[in-house]
């Protein structure tokens, strides 16, 4: 079940940031207030984060934050179809570093007792 | 790496200020104190008592939220979302300052590891097609 609500939550993040950037960003500036895409991508980012933070009281930290970073894996699926970025050998060894970085960090966040 | 900093460097440093404002805007919470979440959801005024408290942290939240979208228009997604892991970096640094709470040697070399990974995917970049 927690499997499930993990998966979903980090693809539900990285659609919000899809959705985000699709509401216009540099062109638009604050139009961006005017955009669905914007709302869409808003709350989509919300309900993950709110997905998370249940998580975290159920998972132990440094567990759930270093999957949390499946989101970037996500995002460049997503933005490899949708927005034609290409998937790079050092976009991946960049995302393996992160989520290994992430992992220690919240190893040690956890082993400090916060 | 220059291309991709030429091409992606503006929103790369909007995707920092964002995600400087999510670890403030989580500081502030911290600040707000209220782990007993429960207990102020029993009336109306609890429930308002407790909008109140956390509204600070809402209010960064939802300007680091509005900076990364401009940002997020500035580059490849999938360059700049990473950047938003930064916010665990600056996260325990403010925390280390304003709350005190000591930052042990592992901890500096998770962020230097993922400080790390954040240049290596910051200075890639395939080309964008729109």
């Amino acid at each position: 079940m927690i499997v499930v609500l993990l998966l979903a939550s980090t693809l539900t993040s990285s659609f919000a940031g899809y959705f985000l950037k699709k509401s216009g960003g540099s062109d638009r500036k604050l139009g961006i207030f005017l955009s669905p895409w914007f709302y869409i991508g808003g709350f989509l980012y919300a309900a993950s984060a709110m997905a998370m933070i249940y998580m975290m009281k159920v998972i132990p930290y440094a567990v759930i934050l270093p999957l949390g970073s499946l989101t970037y894996v996500w995002t460049m699926f997503v933005s490899n179809r949708l927005l034609g970025e290409k998937i790079t050998k050092r976009k991946i060894a960049g995302m393996c570093v992160i989520i290994t970085g992430v992992a220690i960090l919240a190893y040690a966040t956890q082993i400090a007792g916060r | 790496m220059l291309e991709s900093l030429k091409r992606n460097g503006k929103g790369i440093v909007f995707l920092l200020i964002s995600a400087m404002c999510l670890s403030i805007g989580q500081l502030l919470w911290k600040f707000a104190n209220v782990s007993d979440f429960g207990a102020y959801l029993t009336g109306i005024s609890g429930i308002w008592t407790l909008f109140v408290k956390l509204l600070p942290g809402f209010i960064v939240y939802g300007i680091g939220a509005v900076i990364m979208t401009i940002g997020l228009g500035y580059g490849e997604l999938s360059v700049l979302q990473p950047i938003n892991c930064m916010s665990y970096v600056f996260g325990l640094i403010l925390s280390a300052v304003f709350l005190t709470d000591p930052i042990t040697p592992l901890m500096v070399v998770g962020e230097v590891i993922i400080m790390a990974g954040v240049v290596l995917i910051g200075g890639s970049s395939g080309g964008e097609a729109k």
